[in-house]
Formats: structure tokens, C-alpha cells, sequence
């Protein structure tokens, strides 16, 4: 009895974790260098959004969106309706770069709790993935994060 | 005998026609039938002006208007090419009523909208800017007019920065106010870094633009006509103090659809609107600022927004580069207009 629970326990743990690796691709990107234009192409190109996003000059960027860690910035904004949005940030401490893009994210989700409330589900599924020296943050249409994810690590497959 | 005198009356004239021909050439050169005009001046006698008839002129937008010295004959006016040809006698009545009005004009002659001068000798009058309406077309700038230009604004100026591709600066954000210019802290300047400003203290530290854009009404919606006022008059004067030299444009609140308009959420309507339009226009009057009828290319006739999908109420990529097509040929060139007529026109007439 207490051998058959702990096999169960292994084996959930083990499942688990493969789920993990599998939702991931099992793969490492730690090596990859995205190229910002291309992948928020291939986001684009994959109909994750709802709006066309159109890529902010880089110094608007800048005084709009801040992010002090990251030494590149790009970012594709919408018409202003929707959370929809990709941030392509890198830099050398990408540990503070996703904190300031989860500091966004909660921001975001403050904005977009009295301004077109109905829009706040989207956020649910915002994505903040790791590549090389980028984060990579993605909002879609869907509130789910796995079209977006999905169609960054067909991007990012490309490049291994 | 009357066979010799009649010799000696064509060989006298043949002489007169030699000496005269040339000075009749230098006095009227090409002949008025073909639009030259000869202009006396007291400094440059004998210039003159050539026009193409047929053809109006425009200077961004604007014809020009040429005051001819008082002592041009009408004598002189060519047969044709000069429509807007008037006189201080009120020759021609074609004559632009703000030029009529204006005490300069009973000093000379006045062509307005001529073609084209082919001389610097001419004094070309500058135009009068009426206030009291929106900024009129003009000829289109290139971007690089915005490069120097600040646009202030909510979301529907946050889809402006990201559709139009346009260099510019934009100190805008979701869900903004008017009165979140002063309060509300989002701009970060990359030289220093983890500090937030207000749209107006990000203006302070770095006062260095020559035009700016501002739009809002959206999320004032509910606020009513004199609250929206107070809080955008308050604005409108620290950006005269702290961009004197600026020019400010403000633009009209964009319509909403139809459907939106009916749900009435917070006040959003276009009734509203359209009262908030009304004094804007007022204020852009009050305070010499530049109101762009922005609304005008994207309304229906009830006054509506197109309905091209969306929300309803901020513009797609197309619809934002029409917009911006819009703002290039809606631009004010300073030097088209005399300011301190502008200003008296406003003190007589306004």
C-alpha cells in the first residue's frame, strides 16, 4: 500500500515533468539569438492577434515602456483597444528584464481592469519566454499562452 | 510734291517706329496678351511680373496675394490670366473679402491667387489665419515635419504611434485623461532610469519641441463640457509657458460608431462629442491654437464613426494612416501668415 503510493507519486511527478518539457518542446533555446523583427513576424504571421500591431519607434519605446535592463527594446503596439502586444527585450541580466516585463504585465492588468474590462482576459494568457539573451513578451487575442507559444518556438526552431 | 511728302511722312515714321518700338518693348516686354505684367515701383522700375494664366497658384495651400504699387495703371491689366485682379477703385469685386478688410489693401492693387512671379520685386502679402475655423489644407509636408512635434493623448494617440511608422515623440497611454497630463506618472527617460514623470514634467526636462498634437475627449467623455474645459484650458497654458514658441494643435475628438455611441457607456456618445468639438474649437480660438478637424475624414454624415470593425472607437492601421495624411497637408507654415493682422482681423471681426 504505502509502496503502491509512492510509485503513484513517482510516476505523477515523472508525468508531470514530461508535460513540462513537452509544453517547453523539450528544447533548449539558451544558444539561440531571435532577431526581434523576425519573430514578431512569425507571431504576426501565425493569427495570434486580433489588430493589426505595428512596431513603435524605438525611442517611444523607450519612453513609454522604460525597461532600464534592457539594452535593446522593440516593441509592436495595437490600436490602443486591446492589451495585445509583443515586447522583444534583451540584455545581459534577463532576470531583471522579466521582472520589468512582469511589472508591466501587472500594469497592464491595473489599466485594463476600468478601461475595456472585457479586454482583461487576454492578459490571463500572456506570455514571458526566455531565449538566448531576449525575453520575449507576447499577448494575444486568445487568453491562452499556447498559440503564442507555440508560434514563437516555431520561430525559434529555426534557429537551433 | 504730295508724292514726296507722303515719302517723307514713311520714312518719319519708319524712324519713330524704330525709336519707339524698343522703348515700347522695354515698357511692356512680351506683350500683355500673354500675362506680362509690367509693375511700377518707386524702388524697381519696370519689373514685372509674369503670369500664367490658367493656372492658380498655391503656397502650401495658401495663394499668395501681390500688392502692386498704387500708381499701376488698370490701363495696364492684361486682357486675360488675372481673375482675382482688383483695385484699390473696386475694379473687380473677385477680390477675398479678409484682403478687402485689411487697411493695406487701399494702398495698391491687389491680385489675388495669381499664378506665378517671375520677379522679387513684388511685395507678396502674407495671409490672415482665421482662428475661428479649423486649420485649413494646405500643400503636404513630409514627415520630417514631425519630427520635432510632441503628440499628447489616450489610446486612440498610442494607435497613432503604433500604425503611422511617423518619427515623432508621443507622451501617450491607455485610458489617459486630460487631466492624468499633470498627474499621472508613466514617461521614463532613458537617462534616468526608474524615474516616472507626468506628460508635463517630462515637457520641463526636455522642452525642446516646436509643435505639439493633443488629443483627448474619449475618457473625459462623462465629465461634461466645462470640466473638460477647465482641465484642457489648464494644460493648454503650461505648454504656451513652456513651449512659447510651439505651436499647439489641438485635435477634435474622433467619432464613435454608431453602436457605441448608443450604448452610451460613460458618456460616450457622439452628441457629446460633438458638443466637446464645439469648445474645442472655441478654445483653440481663445488661446491662438490650431484646431484640426480630424474628426471630418473618418465621419459619417449622422456625425458617426465608419464602422470598419474593431471597438468602435480607436482606428485601425489604415484609418491612422489617413489620419496622418490629414495632419501633413493640415499644417500651419508660420511664414504664409501675417500674425499681427491675424490678430487685429480677430479684434475687427472676430
Amino acid at each position: 500500500m504505502k509502496y503502491g503510493f509512492s510509485f503513484k507519486m513517482i510516476f505523477i511527478c515523472l508525468l508531470a515533468a514530461m508535460m513540462i518539457f513537452t509544453s517547453c518542446g523539450g528544447t533548449d533555446y539558451t544558444s539561440v539569438t531571435p532577431d526581434s523583427d523576425a519573430a514578431a513576424a512569425a507571431l504576426i504571421s501565425a493569427g495570434v492577434f486580433s489588430e493589426e500591431l505595428g512596431r513603435l519607434d524605438d525611442d517611444a519605446a523607450r519612453m513609454a515602456y522604460g525597461m532600464p535592463s534592457a539594452s535593446s527594446l522593440a516593441v509592436w503596439a495595437g490600436s490602443g483597444a486591446t492589451p495585445e502586444e509583443i515586447i522583444i527585450a534583451s540584455g545581459s541580466d534577463t532576470a531583471a528584464i522579466r521582472a520589468e516585463l512582469e511589472a508591466h504585465l501587472s500594469n497592464r492588468k491595473t489599466q485594463f481592469t476600468d478601461y475595456n474590462a472585457w479586454e482583461k482576459p487576454k492578459l490571463n494568457g500572456a506570455l514571458i519566454f526566455e531565449a538566448g539573451g531576449c525575453v520575449i513578451y507576447a499577448v494575444g487575442a486568445s487568453g491562452s499562452d499556447s498559440d503564442v507559444e507555440k508560434a514563437l518556438i516555431g520561430y525559434l526552431d529555426t534557429l537551433l | 510734291m504730295p508724292h514726296s511728302k507722303g515719302r517723307a511722312l514713311r520714312i518719319a515714321s519708319a524712324v519713330v517706329l524704330l525709336i519707339i518700338t524698343p522703348l515700347l518693348a522695354a515698357f511692356i516686354p512680351a506683350s500683355a496678351a500673354v500675362g506680362v505684367l509690367p509693375v511700377r515701383s518707386p524702388a524697381y522700375y519696370y519689373n514685372y511680373a509674369v503670369f500664367k494664366p490658367g493656372e492658380l497658384p498655391s503656397h502650401d495651400g495658401v495663394p499668395p496675394v501681390i500688392i502692386l504699387p498704387a500708381e499701376f495703371s488698370v490701363a495696364d491689366k492684361p486682357s486675360s490670366g488675372f481673375a482675382g485682379l482688383t483695385t484699390s477703385s473696386g475694379v473687380e469685386a473677385d477680390v477675398d473679402p479678409a484682403v478687402s478688410r485689411d487697411p493695406d489693401y487701399h494702398s495698391g492693387i491687389v491680385i489675388d491667387a495669381p499664378t506665378h512671379v517671375e520677379t522679387s520685386m513684388l511685395t507678396m502679402r502674407k495671409r490672415i489665419y482665421s482662428f475661428t475655423g479649423p486649420v485649413p489644407k494646405s500643400d503636404e509636408v513630409d514627415n520630417s515635419w514631425f519630427e520635432d512635434a510632441l503628440f499628447i493623448g489616450d489610446s486612440r494617440t498610442v494607435g497613432m504611434m503604433a500604425y503611422s511608422g511617423v518619427k515623432s515623440t508621443y507622451y501617450c497611454k491607455v485610458a489617459l485623461t486630460i487631466r492624468g497630463v499633470t498627474s499621472n506618472r508613466f514617461l521614463e527617460f532613458p537617462d534616468d532610469p526608474g524615474v516616472l514623470y507626468t506628460v508635463l514634467e517630462a515637457i520641463a526636462k526636455n522642452p525642446v519641441f516646436r509643435k505639439v498634437y493633443i488629443n483627448f475627449g474619449v475618457n473625459e467623455a462623462s465629465w461634461g463640457v466645462t470640466s473638460f474645459k477647465n482641465a484642457y484650458t489648464y494644460v493648454i497654458n503650461e505648454l504656451q509657458r513652456m513651449l512659447p514658441d510651439a505651436q499647439i494643435y489641438i485635435g477634435a475628438v474622433l467619432p464613435v460608431t454608431s453602436k457605441v455611441s448608443a450604448k452610451n457607456r460613460n458618456g460616450l456618445n457622439n452628441s457629446n462629442i460633438l458638443r466637446y468639438n464645439e469648445m474645442l474649437q472655441e478654445l483653440a480660438f481663445e488661446k491662438r491654437c490650431f484646431y484640426l478637424a480630424i474628426n471630418e475624414p473618418f465621419q459619417l454624415e449622422d456625425g458617426s464613426l465608419h464602422d470598419k470593425g474593431g471597438d468602435g472607437i480607436h482606428l485601425g492601421g489604415a484609418d491612422v494612416r489617413q489620419l496622418f495624411t490629414y495632419l501633413r497637408t493640415h499644417t500651419v507654415n508660420p511664414e504664409v501668415y501675417d500674425w499681427a493682422a491675424s490678430e487685429m482681423e480677430i479684434r475687427l471681426w472676430g
